[in-house]
């Protein structure tokens, strides 16, 4: 899931300050289930907003800011503000960019990434979403996001007694992880095997991913065939 | 169209007809500043039906005769509008018989605004309409609360051996209780807490430190539970998981190489999984210089019974409980008898206020036993010989430096280790082995946060064997209230989940203290247990999707009450605050500025929303008063509010308000003191910063 966090105060308010109308826009999906964009977060700032000083402040949440459909129920209500602040994540901010394209839309939040849920309140990042995974090889522990140095052939110097240099009081040795793992279910020989340097245009570095999946693209809509 | 849309804070209720009763204080409050404006102003407002001006509204007999007449005149739901007399009415008692539906009722408190009394005249009537009306507003939103009867499934589980179990088993039994009862070996008296019951026995059995009269006593209870025909024994077996909900548990039994699983109805936990204090490092169970308490008694109910120069380190950072203490003191005092040469117990604070131990005390230091208090930490390493134990005595000041031939850890740890089967029973991890909540005054020994679930014997938060019985017998009355006739009969207000808002972010079931919260895969929502639910509202408060609602204190309730618009908004606590707030009310309240209190079940209920509206309304100070955080009746509820007002007020500062306005509180019920010192305090400040007389009437005119 795709997970968020609120943005400091003091850049939501520099964003809408020359703003009397706007409107906060919450989103249903991922950001509602890390706590951070959903209908109560979206009324609380509402509420710090108006009391903060801009004199209108109008909310709604839709299902998901990253499908254009969903933005038809607050569409007129959009139109009437003069700026927009996305509780999405990024994508979702852009996409209410492309909804409203005559308006300033600012985002709320500062999306962290791809995470796992450790319980209440807390997540752990777990994928980059490079586009060519390689879980099947690191034993089901991803060397993007676990090793602080992205690194893909073994760990670096710096990993002692199972921790990070980074931070040895609290970042865990994503190598460590790796070869734990792997030693648990036998294939340890995978760490043999010389890990070919990254194709990174795969990866964001080669362009703006474009993904389609032909039998149900409809006909002329990619521009990039 | 927009979900945010502040009318569809929650579902839709059906607006009843509502009448208001009018306390006319024996006919003492008529008068043009007194109830007769009160009564003349609600009789033309729209949302009433009917104004009763009663003469008699402090008496069960007089609101009786009142509500028959208020369903008389074709009112379903009710305001009273009075003094605090009128309160044991409320919420809902009873309305049901006069025809008025149940739940639908408020109380508005007047008597300290009305002209009569208050001497203010006018503006104060104006007042005491204010705040009638907006009772009306508030049984407008409220929802018809039904009473439930839910069936449950009618049998017990006692899980573990010993004493506590197997008198918990006999007396569900021969209350007519089916019990299953779940021992981990082929005898309930095979497991720890019955050797240490054997050993207090045999070695103190002058002293009746078990509350039995004979020293058999134990094993013909266990005889007579196993024996009883209501009895079904599992033996040899593990709780392997448990899920379901008070009433309706699902307990799967490892058996050998099978599984059963037993359906009941509640459970009671009288487990072994004490955990020791682990002897100084991983290898030290390999030390013969070391042991812990369970293998020093072992040792000697073998007869192996150690000699010379002995320590038995009491861990007294915590308060360790009374049956480390026992234990520790009968085992010393049986080492020196048994020619121990020397046997020294260090300690720093242990309790010997207690039955029978202060006894146990005094005869451990007349066999010979040696005592050492000492300050900071005592430090015990290997020597070719031994051990060496080197500790500051706290009176003397003096390093002592011992060697000894056999160190003894006699600490339980004060916490359950994660994957004991305590821990995942009550699906709360880090809680200690002494109760669920040992310092928490709303629960006994018996209780923890699952309702259904409960604890006697060791891992209760009662160490004291001598108590065992009163425990069980309060878990044995608490199962069979649950469970009564197959039925659990109960009011329909457990926290409500919209299963249409639901977004499955697994908040609720993560935070609910009772773990009361399931997910429900078919309807692809969370689900309350209306059982197991203590309407507390913590859920509601934290739902990121607002599909959660407590009955009574709906989103749309609240939001009724803010239309008050006062000065200061108090959410008080139902346990705490609010009852300090009416007894400050009632003694006097001196200061002029209009303060709402308005009552919450609990102080996590309080979402920052509701205290951000209040703000928006024109409040000039928020309050949110709970119970002292370790003594919150609902667990963590008043942590949380607690936590939740310093974030609000972080973010009120970061967004250039005043964070100030803002304020947490703890307090407990009885201190109506501590309510007006911190309450009255800003409300008389706000009096000095404004002109007397607007601030009389600010709260009336903010709208």
């Amino acid at each position: 899931m795709i997970v968020a966090q609120r943005k400091p105060m003091d850049e939501i308010r520099g964003f809408l300050d020359r703003y009397s109308r706007v409107l906060v826009l919450g989103c249903g999906g991922c950001v509602t289930v890390c706590n951070a964009g959903g209908e109560r977060e979206v009324g609380t700032l509402v509420s710090v907003l108006k009391l903060s000083g801009i004199s209108e402040v109008e909310q709604g949440t839709i299902e998901r800011q990253c499908d254009a459909e969903f933005f038809e129920e607050i569409r007129a209500l959009g139109e009437s503000c003069e700026a927009i602040l996305s509780m999405a994540c990024g994508a979702g901010v852009q996409m209410a960019a492309r909804i409203f394209p005559d308006k300033p839309v600012f985002p709320g939040l500062n999306t962290q990434g791809m995470a796992l849920n450790e319980g209440a309140g807390e997540w752990t990042e777990a994928c980059l979403g490079c586009g060519d995974c390689k879980l099947g090889i690191f034993g089901g522990v991803c060397p993007m996001t676990q090793c602080s140095k992205s690194l893909c052939n073994g760990p670096c110097g710096g990993s002692e007694n199972g921790k990070c240099e980074v931070d040895p009081e609290t970042v865990e040795c994503g190598w460590q992880k790796i070869y734990d793992r792997l030693a648990r279910i036998g294939r340890l020989d995978v760490l043999e095997t010389v890990e070919e340097p990254r194709d990174w245009s795969k990866t964001h570095d080669g362009r703006p991913r474009h993904i389609i999946r032909q039998d149900l693209a409809e006909e002329g809509f990619s521009s990039n065939e | 169209m927009s979900k945010e849309a502040a009318t569809d804070l929650c579902s839709p209720v059906s607006p009843g007809t509502v009448g208001v009763l009018l306390c006319g204080c024996h006919g003492t409050m008529g008068g043009p500043g007194g109830l007769d404006a009160v009564h003349a102003a609600l009789a033309s407002d729209p949302d009433v039906a009917a104004v009763l001006s009663c003469p008699d509204l402090c008496s069960a007999q007089g609101i009786e005769d009142a509500a028959t007449k208020l369903a008389a005149a074709s009112c379903d739901r009710a305001v009273l509008a009075g003094c605090k007399a009128m309160e044991s009415f409320l919420p809902g008692q009873g309305t049901a018989q006069v025809g008025l539906a149940d739940g639908c009722s408020a109380l508005a408190m007047i008597r300290d605004v009305c002209g009569q009394v208050s001497e203010g005249g006018q503006v104060w009537s104006e007042r005491a309409i204010e705040v009638t009306r907006n009772a009306v507003r508030r049984v407008l939103a409220q929802r018809e609360i039904e009473s439930l009867k839910l069936p449950v499934i009618p049998a017990v589980m006692v899980l573990g051996g010993g004493q506590a179990a197997a008198m918990g088993v006999l007396a569900l039994a021969e209350a007519g209780r089916d019990v299953h009862w779940v021992v981990a070996g082929a005898d309930p008296e095979a497991d720890t807490l019955s050797e240490f019951g054997r050993f207090l026995r045999r070695t103190f059995s002058q002293v009746d430190c078990l509350g039995c009269g004979e020293p058999d006593e134990e094993s013909r209870t266990v005889r007579q539970a196993q024996a009883h025909p209501r009895v079904t024994m599992h033996t040899n077996a593990m709780l392997s998981w448990c899920c379901g909900q008070a009433g309706h548990f699902e307990v799967a039994l490892t058996v050998g190489e099978g599984q059963d699983v037993v359906p009941v109805g509640a459970l009671v936990a009288s487990l072994t999984d004490l955990a020791m204090l682990p002897v100084d490092g991983a290898s030290a169970h390999e030390r013969t210089s070391m042991t812990d308490l369970l293998g020093l008694v072992r040792q000697l109910d073998e007869g192996t019974i150690p000699k010379g120069r002995i320590a038995l380190v009491l861990d007294a950072d915590r308060e360790q409980g009374r049956l480390a203490n026992m234990l520790s003191l009968a085992a010393a005092r049986f080492l020196v008898e048994a020619g121990a040469s020397c046997v020294r117990v260090y300690c720093r604070h242990v309790r010997v206020a207690g039955k029978h131990l202060e006894a146990l005390y005094r005869s451990a230091r007349a066999a010979g036993v040696e005592f050492v208090r000492h300050d900071g930490d005592l430090s015990i390493s290997s020597t070719a010989e031994g051990s060496q134990i080197v500790a500051t005595d706290a009176q003397l000041g003096c390093v002592l430096d011992y060697s000894v031939d056999l160190v003894v850890q006699a600490g339980i740890a004060p916490m359950l280790p994660e994957g004991t089967p305590l821990v995942s029973l009550l699906n709360r991890t880090g809680r200690s082995t002494l109760g669920p909540a040992s310092r928490n005054v709303w629960f006994q020994p018996h209780m923890t946060n699952r309702p259904g679930i409960f604890v006697v014997g060791a891992d209760g938060s009662d160490l004291d064997l001598g108590r065992v019985d009163s425990d069980v017998g309060q878990a044995v009355a608490d199962s069979e209230a649950l469970l009564g006739d197959g039925a659990y009969i109960c009011a329909d207000d457990a926290a409500d989940i919209d299963p249409e808002k639901c977004v499955a972010c697994l908040t609720c079931i993560r935070i609910c203290p009772h773990k009361a919260i399931d997910f429900d895969s078919e309807k692809e929502s969370a689900v309350t247990s209306k059982i197991a639910c203590r309407r507390c509202g913590v859920c509601a408060a934290e739902c990121p999707a607002r599909a959660i609602q407590l009955p009574r204190y709906t989103d749309a309730e609240l939001d009724a009450e803010l239309e008050q618009h006062s000065e200061i908004a108090v959410f008080a606590c139902a346990n705490s605050a609010a009852p300090a707030a009416a007894s400050a009310i009632r003694v006097g309240w001196g200061a002029k500025a209009a303060v709402q209190v308005i009552p919450v079940p609990c102080a996590g209920k309080v979402d920052s929303r509701h205290i951000l509206m209040a703000l928006e309304r024109g409040a000039k100070h928020v309050f949110v008063l709970g119970c002292n955080p370790e003594s919150c009746q609902y667990i963590d509820g008043a942590s949380r509010a607690r936590t939740r007002t310093a974030e609000l007020k972080e973010l009120l500062g970061q967004a250039g308000l005043d964070a100030g306005r803002v304020h947490w509180g703890a307090l407990i019920s009885g201190e109506q003191e501590r309510f007006l010192a911190m309450v009255h305090e800003v409300a008389l400040s706000l009096e000095t910063e404004t002109d007397p007389e607007r601030s009389m009437t600010a709260g009336v005119n903010a709208q």
